[in-house]
């Protein structure tokens, strides 16, 4: 009873932990961008009233955006995959319908002010070809039975037309070589020749054009069948009007959109980016090629960095001065989203490939000037390497005079008002310095769209942005299919004379060879970045040691399995240990092991492999869990409840390796290895059956979080796993991985019920390791949640605690509303969550990514190493005066009530 | 001699002696004994001051051991105080602790006054005493669990291993 | 680490002849499948980057997993190799090749430090990991002894090859049966707590007034004597005294509070509130 009474103490002291935010520090450390997507298919509805544009992207996603500033108004998120891959999108007088989904179609009406669903049906279909709405109605256009043929549905209801047209499928020659646009089918034919037939009504009439082309594309929107034949990068434009085929060459590479602007001109837009900052249009009547003069503009910004300018949906009108102007909404291959004004400006700019983002990186900003100078002067050798800090007393007198110097003038400055206070001016090149906490940093973020962003993680403003156009494309990850950026900071802004450096591993646009591309993370310049290199890396993993220039050199691992050393020319400085490279192959499940002894010139140096594992056929590798490179692990054992301890097994090369196979009894099998990177050896190995997507995995210092959808409870699980060496301490001082112990460590084990699904988990890391670790989940409902490790401790006891502070153990994780960590801002769609320890102890900073950015910071300890916010600076100087005031008055009072009573 | 008489009876006065057995000299004030006086000085200065000050000497020197047995009045608040640490039980843990441990600083100001044959044995045992003492207040420390004599308590010096080996590595990128 | 050595050791003898059984248990056992009984074929590289040379091969059951053990006896000249390939302090590579009867063959390879092989005396072990469908996936090299230093000493010409099995642990599941259970138990506890409840005050806490009593009679005892203890250690003491009768008091006024309590009926919010604040009276007291 009584140690029930105590345990519910202890629960409940740990629920207060858990700190859950004031209404006032909402918004305080922490910030939301929405986002929509790369845009597909968009509308711009000019009503005075409402001014905005709809908008479906590839993120499955219908919303309104305002016109005027291209803030999202509503934002409809459609399932996730190919089921919600909209089709279509057609909008009428009240309702925006879209059409979405691939074996079901699934059409809905939604509200245009509000986003609100109106009706919703849906039909099966099967070998779709193309969807398009004529007249209130839908077109199905599918094949079967060697024949093309379309349905018809009323767009609202969803009632079946009488009639369904059929035309005879041998002139259809393949999607690849057709087009659809604007109820006509255009197609080559075997010998070349190109063909246009409606598919509205059923007639077999159709018009044929000599024309010789590779490739066909339909523009999109256009209000009549409108084509972009390409033949050897000449582009030719091909236009059904009035049942005659017109054909119109075009003089530049550009993309096109046709508006009709009245009831027989057509006005023929035209818009082009020769440089990665400019936008160049022009406009055109389509039928007599007549340039409108007010439609031909060139507009440059420098901050802007786009490729490849589409007009997504545009609008024209005539001015009062008797011109015509338009608004055309642009969406770029970088997936970024513009509208412009045509003649005019850039009205707005979205950066929509923050959807996609690959890979992220929180680099420290470097330390401002003044500061730079202190440390120089009292650098020590360990982190200034670079620095040949003079130690002569005369030369130190002079520096520490020197840099006083600086101060007072920028103390003058400052009082002065010549340059404003740092705390003033945000995202200025003069604010990115260092604070003292290290709180203030720049995120790097890789897209998949090819484009690289700074943001400043204080207010998430895009601070500047690279293209890689032209560079090389991204890799692959061949288990989720993804494209993947490896990306290694090599040089932090820790090193005064030389400025930081990051280098992303790139593959050749024209060869199978990598290209590095490096780059400074703190202003995205790039000075002879890119690299070309003769060999396809395969794997590329940092030394633990610097070179002379500080540079944290890259083993490049080729696909001939030779090493390589990146930069090639600089010797180390020191000699590396022996370093062990594993490569997993996801598909045939070939684990391989190769240890590389690199000299301290980085010059001429071989690998070897030393061990191979081979999982059986059809095993697959999914997923590496390895610790994170910056973690540190403070405690190195656990006080049990009779004050021994038992110590953790800490192996800073162990790896946790998922694999999954199908199995005929239990549908999947899902086994976590535990694997020594060095020697090969497999400490431990767990089978879970039935155990289905999505999978996710976490490993930090002794432990291990799996979490999977078991497919017979039909619910979400999460497997922790805990590493002990034991009662004795192992070995004390060095740790080597090769003819290490055969003792295998005790691996403690629990499952925890997760009522949700995981989008994404991911541990807090701080930087010494000593505050408590939280692990962050992002549930598919949109919740950040912030639990704390010790509710998924495989040690939890069922019965007596077996060491204080232990929490009953209790099948079922609580999921509390003071836990989730982003209150009412939800999260959608989470690709990820990025942790990265400050300088101060206590804090993490967090970054999840997916359709919405959020960024914030964790305290898992609360903030036990800063005041408090509200902490009253005030008070505590006025007592303090006040106290030191009167101790000097009633002093002398005394002394001189003494005096008196001596002479009495 | 009338003294030696009225020996076995200190204090009593026989008035009802004899007028004619006049005696030569003055009668002593009552309670008066010559010999005693005369003795007695003899004593107190060779024997009798001696004695007390060797046996006030070894109160002295027992005086903390009687404070442990005699008087089980530390052991019982000790025990009363509990195992639980709080403020109160601390504080009188610590004052358990420095008392003996000034005591044995202050020694030899303590024993100043005191010189005898037997010093040494009083000093000794009056050491012997303060360290009972301070061994049972290390009992207790023991029992509240504040003594670092477990591994757990030296945990957070041990560092983290340095690495003979590194690696790194992942999945083959294609 | 000693005594597993140990062990191994021990069981050495015992392992020997269970090779024999073990083989012929595979060869004529007719039970077992056809695919269980493998071939492990081993080949050990003793000149760097020269290429693999045959060491030996071991005949061992998937399916039964017994732990095998074999020698097998290699020339002079690979000794003498071997030797310096531990005084260069090189890693001995030992490419493990298990081969099925149906003729399935799976490569691994594994490595050891080249001074460990021959400073256990040419005692290994071999560890091989299978899956759940006991097809192994990796093989793992280990010596009896971590002793790096005297390999002048190797006077044997065979290798002491133990042959273990590893098969992967079934993972845990959420243990809501033995919640439950506990959570009834803890109910019926409750329950039965509260029948037990309403004894007298002093025979629930006799504990803490019988100390208290006999305190008080050793105060009573000991104050004719107070004229004969010095001043200065009066003060504490007696002071120390009142604080624990205060303490004492307050505990029997809480234990006073939590009886009173204990009348509420249960379910309302003051008495859920009283058990949460009943910790233990050690604590309660200062």
């Amino acid at each position: 009873m009584v140690s029930k009474l105590i345990c519910i103490v202890l629960f409940s002291s740990f629920l207060f932990t858990v700190n859950g935010l004031y209404e006032d520090q909402a918004g305080k450390f922490d910030w939301k961008q929405n986002y929509v997507g790369e845009v597909k298919f968009s509308s711009i509805d000019v009503d005075v009233t409402t001014k905005r544009l709809y908008v479906a992207t590839k993120k499955n996603v219908v919303a309104s955006l305002a016109i005027d500033t291209g803030d999202i108004i509503w934002r409809q998120i459609l399932e996730k995959g190919p089921e919600g891959s909209v089709e279509l999108i057609h909008p009428t007088k009240s309702k925006i319908i879209t059409v979405s989904g691939v074996d079901v179609v699934k059409v809905r009406g939604w509200d245009v002010k509000d986003g609100y669903l109106h009706f919703e049906w849906s039909t099966e279909t099967n070998n779709v070809l193309y969807l398009f709405v004529f007249n209130g109605l839908l077109h199905n256009v599918y094949s079967s039975n060697n024949l093309i043929a379309v349905d018809t549905y009323h767009l609202e209801t969803g009632v079946k037309g009488k009639a369904t047209y059929t035309f005879p499928a041998h002139w259809f020659s393949g999607s690849d070589r057709c087009a659809l646009s604007s109820g006509s089918l255009a197609c080559f034919d075997v010998a070349g020749k190109l063909n246009i037939g409606s598919l509205i009504k059923s007639n077999n009439d159709r018009l044929s054009l000599d024309i010789i082309g590779d490739k066909i594309e339909a523009i999109p929107g256009s209000p009549i069948p409108a084509f972009i034949i390409t033949n050897k990068n000449v582009e030719k434009l091909v236009y059904v009007k009035e049942n005659t085929i017109h054909l119109r060459s075009l003089t530049k590479r550009s993309s096109s959109f046709i508006y009709t602007y009245m009831a027989d001109r057509h006005i023929l837009l035209q818009i082009s980016s020769p440089m990665q900052d400019t936008i160049v249009t022009e406009g055109s009547i389509l039928e007599d090629s007549t340039v409108i003069e007010s439609l031909s503009s060139k507009e440059s910004k420098s901050t802007l960095k786009i490729s490849n300018p589409r007009i997504s949906s545009a609008f024209c009108g005539r001015s009062k001065a008797n011109t015509v102007n338009c608004v055309a909404l642009v969406s770029t291959h970088d997936q970024s989203l513009m509208l412009l004004k045509i003649p005019g400006s850039i009205k707005w700019h979205r950066e929509e490939s923050l959807t996609n983002i690959i890979n992220v990186e929180l680099v420290d900003l470097p330390v401002s000037d003044i500061e730079a100078a202190i440390e120089k002067e009292f650098g020590n050798k360990e982190s200034f390497l670079d620095h040949s800090v003079s130690t002569g007393a005369f030369s130190m007198f002079v520096r520490r005079l020197f840099s006083q110097l600086q101060q007072l003038r920028t103390l003058f400055e400052t009082v002065l008002g010549i340059i404003e206070t740092p705390s003033k001016t945000t995202g200025t090149k003069s604010n990115l310095v260092r604070d003292q906490f290290g709180l203030h940093k720049i995120i790097v973020a890789v897209t998949s769209a090819g484009k690289i962003f700074g943001i400043d993680n204080l207010n998430g403003e895009i601070l500047w942005t690279v293209l890689l156009c032209g560079v090389g494309t991204f890799y692959e990850n061949k288990v989720n299919g993804l494209p993947s950026a490896p990306m290694h900071l090599q040089r932090n802004s820790k090193h005064l004379s030389y400025s930081p450096m990051c280098t992303l591993l790139l593959k050749s646009e024209d060869s199978e060879n990598t290209v590095l591309f490096t780059f400074n993370p703190i202003n995205g310049e790039s000075k002879n970045g890119v690299t070309q290199l003769p060999y396809r890396v395969v794997q590329a993993v940092p030394l633990p040691i610097l070179n002379i220039e500080s540079v944290r050199s890259l083993i490049l691992f080729d696909s001939s399995n030779s090493p390589h050393l990146y930069p090639a020319d600089v010797p180390l400085s020191s000699k590396p240990p022996p370093v062990y490279i594993y490569i997993a192959n996801p598909i045939n499940g070939l684990l391989q092991g190769f240890t590389v002894d690199v000299p301290i010139s980085g010059k001429e140096f071989s690998a070897k492999e030393v061990w191979k594992t081979q999982f059986n056929k059809p095993t697959q590798i999914i997923a590496i869990g390895s610790r994170d490179a910056m973690e540190h692990v403070h405690s190195q054992g656990r006080v049990l409840s009779d004050r021994s301890v038992l110590y953790k097994y800490i192996n800073p090369n162990m790896v946790a390796i998922l694999t999954l196979a199908p199995d005929t009894t239990h549908k999947s099998v899902l086994t976590l290895h535990l694997l020594d990177a060095v020697s090969g050896i497999i400490i431990y190995s767990v089978v879970h059956k039935r155990a289905t997507y999505p999978i996710h995995l976490v490993h930090s210092e002794n432990w291990l979080l799996c979490s999977y959808y078991n497919d017979k409870t039909r619910r979400t699980e999460i497997a922790s796993y805990e590493l002990y060496d034991g009662n004795q301490l192992s070995n004390s001082t060095d740790f080597s991985s090769v003819g290490g112990s055969l003792i295998p460590p005790i691996v403690e084990k629990q499952a925890y019920i997760l009522p949700g699904f995981l989008q994404a988990m991911k541990p807090t890391i701080t930087e010494k390791g000593i505050t408590s670790k939280h692990i962050l989940m992002a549930t598919t409902t949109g919740h950040l949640l912030e639990v704390p490790w010790a509710f998924l401790d495989p040690r939890r006891p069922l019965g007596e605690p077996k060491e204080e502070g232990a929490i009953p153990y209790i099948p079922e994780l609580p999921m509390l509303s003071e836990s989730m960590i982003n209150y009412n801002k939800s999260l959608m769609r989470v690709d990820g969550i990025y942790t990265t320890p400050s300088s101060l102890e206590s804090t993490c900073l967090v970054f999840v990514y997916g359709l919405d950015l959020f960024y914030t910071r964790v305290a898992p300890s609360k903030t036990f190493d800063v005041l408090k916010e509200d902490f009253d600076y005030l008070v505590i100087i006025i007592v303090t005066t006040i106290l030191l005031v009167s101790a000097y008055v009633t002093k002398n009072l005394a002394s001189q009530k003494a005096l008196k009573q001596a002479w009495k | 001699m009338t003294t030696v008489k009225s020996k076995t009876l200190k204090w009593t006065l026989d008035f009802t002696r004899n007028k004619h057995e006049k005696s030569t000299d003055n009668v002593s004030p009552p309670g008066y004994s010559q010999s005693a006086g005369q003795n007695g000085t003899e004593l107190t200065k060779d024997s009798e001051s001696s004695r007390l000050i060797i046996k006030k000497s070894w109160d002295l020197a027992l005086g903390p051991l009687k404070q442990v047995l005699k008087v089980p009045m530390n052991l019982f608040i000790m025990y009363m105080a509990g195992n639980s640490i709080s403020i109160f039980p601390i504080m009188m843990v610590g004052m358990l602790i420095v008392r003996p441990v000034k005591a044995l600083f202050t020694l030899q100001t303590t024993f100043k006054t005191i010189e005898g044959t037997q010093a040494w044995g009083q000093k000794f045992i009056f050491f012997i005493g303060n360290c009972v003492n301070i061994v049972l207040a290390l009992y207790k420390c023991q029992s509240m669990g504040l003594l670092p004599t477990h591994a757990s308590d030296w945990l957070a010096f041990i560092n983290q291993p340095t690495r003979m080996e590194y690696s790194g590595g992942g999945f083959v990128l294609s | 680490m000693v005594t597993i050595l140990k062990r191994i050791l021990n069981t050495m003898n015992y392992k020997l002849i269970c090779l024999f059984c073990s083989i012929f248990s595979s060869i004529y056992c007719s039970d077992s499948s056809y695919d269980s009984i493998s071939d492990v074929y081993l080949e050990h590289e003793l000149i760097p980057n020269a290429g693999f040379t045959k060491r030996s091969s071991i005949l061992v059951n998937l399916e039964s997993r017994n732990d095998v053990v074999s020698i097998s006896t290699i020339n002079d000249s690979d000794i003498q190799l071997l030797k310096q390939l531990a005084f260069k302090n090189e890693l001995y590579r030992l490419k493990v090749t298990v081969r099925t009867l149906s003729g399935k063959e799976t490569h691994f390879l594994t490595f050891t430090r080249a001074c460990l092989i021959v400073g256990s005396k040419l005692n290994d072990i071999l560890t091989l990991h299978l899956d759940h469908l006991d097809s192994p996936f990796a093989v793992n090299l280990a010596t009896t002894s971590s002793n790096c230093n005297s390999f002048d000493e190797l006077n044997t010409n065979n290798f002491t090859t133990t042959v273990f099995f590893r098969r992967p642990e079934t993972s845990p599941v959420p243990d809501t049966a033995t919640y439950i259970q506990k959570m009834e138990r803890e109910r019926d506890a409750r329950e039965k707590g509260k029948s037990n409840n309403n004894k007298s005050m002093l025979g629930k806490y006799w504990m803490y007034i019988l100390p208290l009593v006999i305190f008080m009679m050793i105060a009573g005892a000991s104050n004719p004597e107070a004229r004969h203890v010095p001043l200065n250690c009066c003060i504490p003491k007696t002071l120390a005294g009142c604080k624990v009768i205060v303490s004492i008091a307050s505990a029997t006024l809480q234990s006073l509070k939590i009886n009173f309590l204990n009348c509420i009926p249960s379910g309302s919010p003051i008495a859920d509130n009283a058990s949460v604040t009943n910790t233990s009276p050690s604590e309660l007291i200062l």
